[in-house]
């Protein structure tokens, strides 16, 4: 009975763990471009939910809105800073990206202040659904329900539109794409601003449940760059299972050895670079 | 203007540039200068930024010590300790540094102590290993804090007592030295008096996620949820908690807290019947917190918080100990410190000679519904406090 | 259409191309000839724009194009066939094709019956066909984009000798369309049943220019330029 409920957890866990490295696997699948950034823009989420929230009072306008702030912060990085240094090599992605992930959390210590924020579940979901003994939070129901919804709609632009066609050859070969008369550019900042604008939603779904402080950034970044090892850099379903064994391990480890839950983590990541040094559904 | 001309006046130029401060030197009182050390920078900013004020507070009061206004200077400790001790010790070679507050974390404060303590000076902390006091005890060193033995006898036994009933406890650790202090003196206290252990979950200090522990504590049906992580593990798995409906089914004690701005940023909505230990809350009522909060509020515009509080009057003990003392010796102003009673922030505290621990309350705290607030700081009432110590180690 | 005049391209720092000159007019079948490492690729990428010209002018239908974005160049109308085909292995078939199409003459179904093959297999991923309809595909693909001129980069290279039949009648067919194309090659046979002109390039220089008749009535050509050792 409570290993049924570890793993609920552990699905709504994964599947948090999986917005979040979808982006980044995609953005370094198509822009071959590694973004340690990432769960800055996670961090700026979290914070413009408890902002607008505070604005509007509503954290379904947040949750609109939120996410499309980021991407378009996120846009503007590309355009203006990210897209030059594609060319170099990864260690240059990692050193400007830390730099920029530094900026972004110094700054909203700066605005927000170095203790963390609270943002209150939003009225129509609080509350528990009970099942037998036990009491699960309609909230967190609620991220599993919303966030497979994303995954779905995710994978229907990846796999049934032409943009997601162009983003799949593109990451094969963005040169062909190019001389297909396709603006490679575009296409690059477009991505890029989906990757991480859905960082950016991961970090407001999450707010509710873990607050919001300067330092989620850097807590999330590891753990989205161990989802995308065990998954295969560049593969969407391998970011899916990836984050949900994250998540399930590490819920299920909180009951069977829970000093161990993070190593356990690390554990399966060695495990399966072992076994496949690509990761799970990654390529050559 | 030949060469020779032009050497002897740069001379005398330098000479008279250099004369003022040599003159000083020899007819006026060398100024006491106070060293605070505060987390300015890294992750404990924020608490750092209130300490500072405290201290600054405490020295402004002081016009003259020992012949001369004292000074402050602010040593950043940056949340690290190894760059703290370096700090300290230029600190003392260079400046001639001797009497230094403050620290946050247990292990700055420890290796500040010992660094402190080789160049024979004084040093107080709110730090709250219970090593300061015990292991690793040096006759520099005194704490302002109430440790582990006191967080936990001045909330569990209130607690229990106002509510014999509640007889089956399960406990949510931080797995390190410090969580562990706290869960032992829990554990020794639930067997004095009777309670029930039904259950504990450790976490790693890093955790985000307690919904596990929250689930395993949940199904072993306790009576109370004994938190014992602060600071933002505390925040997340108090926030947790209340989401998976625990308010409602059980009793939940927060032994450890950090300060007014925590419970600011948890709200009403989280804390209300919340049971919370503190080492201060600002509504306490005495004569120098009452002094202290108007102060506070007029030149800061805030309430005082732990942090403020705490290095506020840990700077004024030692500033007054050497007023006492008559003399800036170390040695001499730490003999004057041992057993010295004053009035501080929580009332009467006196400075236990043997292991240089400040015995002073501790409080239980239980938050407050929004509508019962009388104004934004007023979230929790003051339910007991005392003073529990154990007793200090022998020393030959 | 399209006129290269003394074109310098590197590749790092080896100068490939020395001063290169063509041009292709409009509905001609020019060929490319030319040694392995002659620099018949960094040709085909300097039009195409993945080689930026040291010096020089491309000039397309009147616009130049040295210097321009590869996508740029592709929207004005040069479409490239490229060397290994370039396929999307992880797409299908028919998503390698849709993501080409542009407006013009050739469209999807006039593609899959122009290739029926690739109608069969439309919905097989671009890694499961064999060389020759990966060629075809590639063919299929950079006629979707309606161009005004198509270059093709050894399409018959490692293909049997019954696949490069079909694919020179499919050329064959794309000529008789009227399409402009500049086909670089090493297979003599299919550059003189298709070619209206010819050039050579040895060490990045045009050494030979001449028609079709020219071509096939100076046999010396092929011992000079185009056999294999020195």
């Amino acid at each position: 009975m409570l290993y049924i409920f570890q793993i609920l957890n552990g699905l709504g866990l994964g599947m948090i763990y999986f917005l979040i490295s979808v982006g980044l696997t995609i953005i370094f699948g198509l822009l071959n471009f590694v973004n340690f950034a990432h769960g800055a823009f996670f961090m700026v989420g979290g914070y413009l939910c408890y902002s607008l929230v505070a604005l509007t009072g509503s954290f379904w306008i947040s949750l609109l809105i939120g996410p499309l702030i980021v991407a378009f912060l996120a846009w503007v990085s590309e355009k203006t800073l990210f897209h030059r240094i594609y060319h170099l090599p990864h260690t240059f992605h990692i050193l400007v990206t830390v730099g920029i992930a530094l900026i972004l959390q110094e700054s909203a210590i700066i605005i927000w202040g170095p203790i963390g924020k609270n943002i209150a579940v939003p009225q129509e979901l609080q509350g528990v659904v009970t099942l037998w003994s036990f009491a699960y939070p309609v909230y967190r129901l609620f991220l599993i329900a919303f966030t497979i919804v994303i995954g779905m709609i995710l994978w229907f632009l990846l796999e049934r539109t032409r943009f997601g066609a162009l983003v799949r050859a593109g990451s094969e070969s963005a040169e062909m794409v190019s001389l297909l008369g396709v603006n490679i550019h575009r296409l690059f900042a477009q991505t890029f601003a989906l990757g991480v604008g859905l960082a950016g939603l991961a970090g407001i779904l999450s707010a509710p449940i873990r607050g919001v402080h300067p330092f989620m950034g850097v807590e999330v970044l590891g753990i989205a760059f161990v989802v995308v090892v065990i998954g295969g850099m560049g593969s969407f379903i391998g970011a899916l299972m990836g984050g949900l064994m994250v998540g399930l391990v590490q819920s299920v480890m909180s009951t069977v050895w829970p000093e161990g839950a993070s190593l356990m983590i690390y554990g399966a990541m060695a495990a399966v670079i072992l076994l496949r040094p690509y990761g799970l559904f990654g390529r050559a | 203007m030949n060469r020779r001309k032009f050497l002897e006046s740069g001379l005398a130029l330098t000479s008279l540039m250099f004369a003022p401060p040599l003159l000083r030197r020899g007819f006026a009182a060398e100024p006491v200068t106070f060293y605070g050390l505060k987390s300015m920078s890294g992750a404990f900013a924020s608490y750092g930024e209130f300490a500072e004020k405290g201290s600054q507070l405490a020295i402004g009061d002081y016009k003259d010590l020992l012949g001369a206004k004292p000074r402050y200077v602010t040593i950043d400790t940056e949340g690290n300790p190894g760059r703290a001790v370096r700090k300290v010790q230029e600190a003392i070679q260079q400046s001639n540094a001797r009497f230094f507050g403050g620290c946050t974390l247990s292990s700055t404060a420890l290796a500040v102590g010992k660094e402190v303590n080789k160049a024979g000076g004084i040093f107080m902390t709110p730090a709250g290993a219970d090593e300061i006091t015990t292991t690793e005890f040096n006759p520099s060193t005194f704490r302002w804090t109430v440790p582990t033995y006191g967080a936990i006898h001045q909330t569990v036994r209130p607690l229990f007592e106002s509510n014999p009933k509640a007889k089956r406890w399960y406990t949510i650790t931080p797995q390190y030295v410090f969580g562990e202090a706290l869960l032992a003196a829990a554990k020794g206290l639930f067997k004095q008096l009777g309670i029930e252990h039904v259950g504990n979950s450790y976490h790693s200090t890093q955790e985000q996620e307690y919904s596990g522990y929250l689930t395993n504590a949940m199904a072993a049906q306790p009576d109370v949820l004994l938190i014992l992580g602060f600071g933002g593990n505390g925040a997340n798995c108090l926030r947790q908690a209340a989401n998976f409906g625990l308010k409602s089914k059980m009793t939940i004690l927060l032994a450890w807290t950090q300060g007014l701005d925590w419970f600011q940023s948890l709200g009403p909505d989280l804390l209300e019947d919340v049971y919370i230990g503190a080492q201060y809350w600002h509504q306490v009522n005495t004569p120098l917190n009452n002094e202290l909060v108007k102060r506070v509020r007029e030149v800061y515009k805030i309430s005082p918080n732990y942090p403020l509080a705490g290095d506020y009057i840990i700077t004024k003990i030692i500033l007054d100990a050497i007023a006492k003392a008559g003399t800036t010796d170390g040695r001499a102003v730490a003999k004057v410190m041992e057993g010295m009673s004053y009035e501080g922030p929580t009332g009467t505290e006196t400075i236990r000679a043997e292991d240089h621990q400040v015995i002073k309350d501790y409080y239980l705290l239980r938050g407050k519904a929004k509508s019962a607030m009388k104004d934004p700081d007023d979230l929790a009432t003051i339910i007991s406090s005392g003073k529990s110590f154990p007793d200090p180690i022998k020393r030959s | 259409m399209l006129n290269i005049a003394s074109v310098h391209s590197y590749y790092g720092k080896s100068h490939i191309l020395e001063g290169i000159s063509m041009t292709i007019g409009e509905g001609e079948l020019v060929t490319l000839l030319g040694r392995n490492g002659a620099g018949k690729t960094t040709t085909l990428r300097s039009i195409t724009g993945v080689v930026r010209p040291q010096s020089g002018s491309i000039t397309f239908l009147g616009r130049e194009m040295a210097g321009r974005e590869i996508h740029e160049i592709a929207q004005a109308g040069i479409s490239l066939v490229p060397e290994h085909r370039g396929i999307f292995g992880m797409l299908s078939v028919e998503e390698n094709l849709a993501i080409a199409v542009r407006p013009g003459h050739w469209t999807m179904a006039g593609i899959y019956e122009f290739f029926p093959r690739l109608y069969e297999r439309r919905k097989n991923g671009g890694n499961t066909l064999s060389g020759g309809e990966q060629q075809m595909l590639s063919i299929a693909r950079g006629l979707l984009t309606n161009p005004r001129l198509l270059l093709l980069d050894e399409p018959t290279e490692g293909l049997a000798p019954v696949i490069v039949d079909e694919i020179s009648k499919a050329l064959l067919k794309i000529k008789e369309t009227g399409m402009s194309v500049l086909l670089v090659e090493q297979n003599l046979q299919i550059c003189e049943k298709l070619g209206d002109r010819h050039y050579v390039l040895e060490e990045g220089r045009i050494v030979y220019s001449g028609s079709a008749e020219e071509f096939a009535t100076d046999h010396s050509i092929q011992d000079r330029y185009l056999s294999v050792g020195v």
